[in-house]
């Protein structure tokens, strides 16, 4: 039997079959057409993403997950499927719902990282690029979701969009990231400058958003973790980034517990102490939060940066 | 509707904290795996200064050899080959966190310093996937009697948790309810894969 011939057997078999029967179809359908058979993928790719109307929210979520990695391994297909993914923003389950801003995260970046290299961009990739700069907005938005875990997800997103819409300090040649070094000036359709701004609101709207009385402690934890990774790939906004964390210390929100308070000042340890070992203008800072958050001065010497201390033996 | 988590007990050596609360965790239905994050496998030995100590890879048969040519009397009063006997049947042998690939919505540690080992290694990986995992450290002593009751412990802030609404999003309520209920402290972190 042709691969073709199995997929459409697979298909039929997932229309009838119940919730669990049903996956385990899809799931085969996936693994024979990502990789036994890709060149199929155009063609059947339809014929999948059609489960997005059923009603079971595993399969909607399967769904995502299936676009996510066609999208990855052939970016050129993502305008066959944004409109799923607008539809299922606004899925009623929560669950679908964080899982299409997971999916457009991943997206986005890749979507961008395919877009810098190319001199032309065919009308159809161009219109993608609109719905998911669209889509964006509000995942932007959702800081202020009712939901936590929407909120957490929105966190992540921010991230990556700051680290993709930034300056690198040592931009990769090989253009494995996106960084705002790379984009041309006479890009087709992106432009630089307006990229940078908004990935700088972004990332000040993530330091107002930690920096709130009102935030939860999984949010909290999140956005620690999400600052750390852009200060540790983004030395501009180190200095901004401790300055969060001598502001946390100094004063967490007053409605998280006891034990809260115990585990979001040992995130702030571990977090400061990544930063910590990158050599930098803040060292002395870091040390001192470190100090304050419990690490003892031998364990601060132990992951102090070694060009520091030889730094500190030139200027003695 | 109770939401099917993936699990992991995480202990120090993976030998009696993390396989009780797996074995009990699995005999209840849960999608289970337990680890260990210390750099060897230790088991108390004879005297306090002389631990028996393997690598991950030696089977829990093969330590359970080992023992009983050692001292057979010995290790079986004090409970190692019964353990060692209940280990075998869940899994061939201890497994280290660190080199462990697959991803969890939950991790439930048994100790502080497996706890910040678990975050630690989590938070140096590359992020990927970007999905949430969940881990809480319950503080369990290392002995037989403390592990069976820490298992109990855990069983029920996983079965909580998975009969939540909203795992991801209910899990503070949950550690709150439990800290009440048991008067105990937990730890809560999150990490990202």
């Amino acid at each position: 039997m042709s691969t073709e011939d199995q997929i459409i057997k697979l298909l039929n078999q997932a229309s009838l079959a119940d919730n669990t029967g049903k996956l385990q179809c899809l799931r085969n359908v996936q693994e024979l057409l990502i990789n036994k058979d890709p060149v199929l993928l155009d063609n059947m790719l339809l014929e999948i993403i059609q489960f997005h109307r059923d009603t079971s929210a595993d399969v909607r979520k399967f769904v995502l997950g299936f676009i996510e990695e066609v999208c990855r391994k052939d970016m050129l297909l993502l305008p066959k499927c944004i409109n799923i993914i607008v539809t299922l923003l606004s899925d009623p389950n929560l669950q679908v719902e964080r899982r299409v801003i997971q999916v457009i995260t991943a997206l986005y970046r890749d979507m961008l990282l395919w877009q810098v290299p190319q001199r032309k961009i065919p009308q159809d990739m161009t219109e993608a690029w609109v719905h998911l700069s669209h889509l964006k907005g509000f995942i932007l938005e959702a800081l202020d979701a009712e939901n936590e875990g929407i909120r957490t997800h929105a966190i992540k997103f921010i991230e990556v969009l700051v680290l993709c819409q930034s300056l690198h300090p040592n931009p990769p040649e090989d253009g494995s990231e996106v960084c705002i070094n790379l984009i041309p000036s006479d890009h087709a359709t992106l432009d630089a400058s307006s990229l940078k701004a908004e990935g700088g609101v972004a990332f000040q709207s993530l330091v107002n958003f930690t920096t709130t009385q009102t935030i939860t402690p999984m949010n909290l934890m999140t956005s620690i973790g999400s600052l750390t990774n852009v200060a540790k790939q983004r030395p501009n906004y180190l200095g901004p980034v401790v300055q969060v964390f001598e502001s946390l210390h100094a004063n967490l929100p007053p409605t998280l517990s006891k034990s809260q308070v115990s585990s979001v000042r040992k995130q702030l340890k571990l977090h400061a102490t990544t930063l910590f070992k990158i050599a930098s203008p803040f060292t002395a800072r870091l040390a001192g939060l470190l100090s304050d958050l419990g690490a003892t001065s031998s364990e601060i010497e132990r992951i102090r940066p070694k060009t520091t201390k030889e730094s500190t033996k030139r200027s003695s | 509707m109770r939401h099917d988590l993936s699990i992991a007990v995480v202990c120090s050596s993976n030998q009696n904290r993390s396989m009780e609360a797996h074995h009990l965790l699995s005999k209840k239905g849960f999608r289970t795996k337990s680890y260990g994050t210390g750099s060897c496998v230790k088991l108390p030995g004879v005297t306090v200064d002389k631990p028996n100590v393997y690598n991950f890879e030696t089977p829990y048969e093969k330590i359970a050899e080992d023992l009983r040519n050692k001292d057979l009397s010995f290790y079986t009063q004090n409970g190692l080959l019964n353990m060692l006997d209940r280990n075998k049947r869940i899994k061939g042998k201890p497994e280290k966190f660190q080199q462990c690939k697959e991803e969890f919505d939950l991790i439930v540690t048994c100790q502080e310093r497996v706890f910040d080992q678990v975050l630690e290694h989590l938070n140096e990986r590359e992020q990927v996937s970007m999905n949430l995992v969940h881990v809480v450290n319950v503080e369990i002593k290392d002995n037989h009697e403390e592990a069976t009751l820490g298992s109990f412990v855990i069983y029920e802030l996983v079965e909580k948790l998975s009969n939540t609404e909203d795992p991801a999003s209910d899990i503070d309520t949950v550690i709150e309810f439990l800290e009440k209920k048991r008067n105990k402290k937990f730890l809560h972190s999150l990490a990202f894969y």
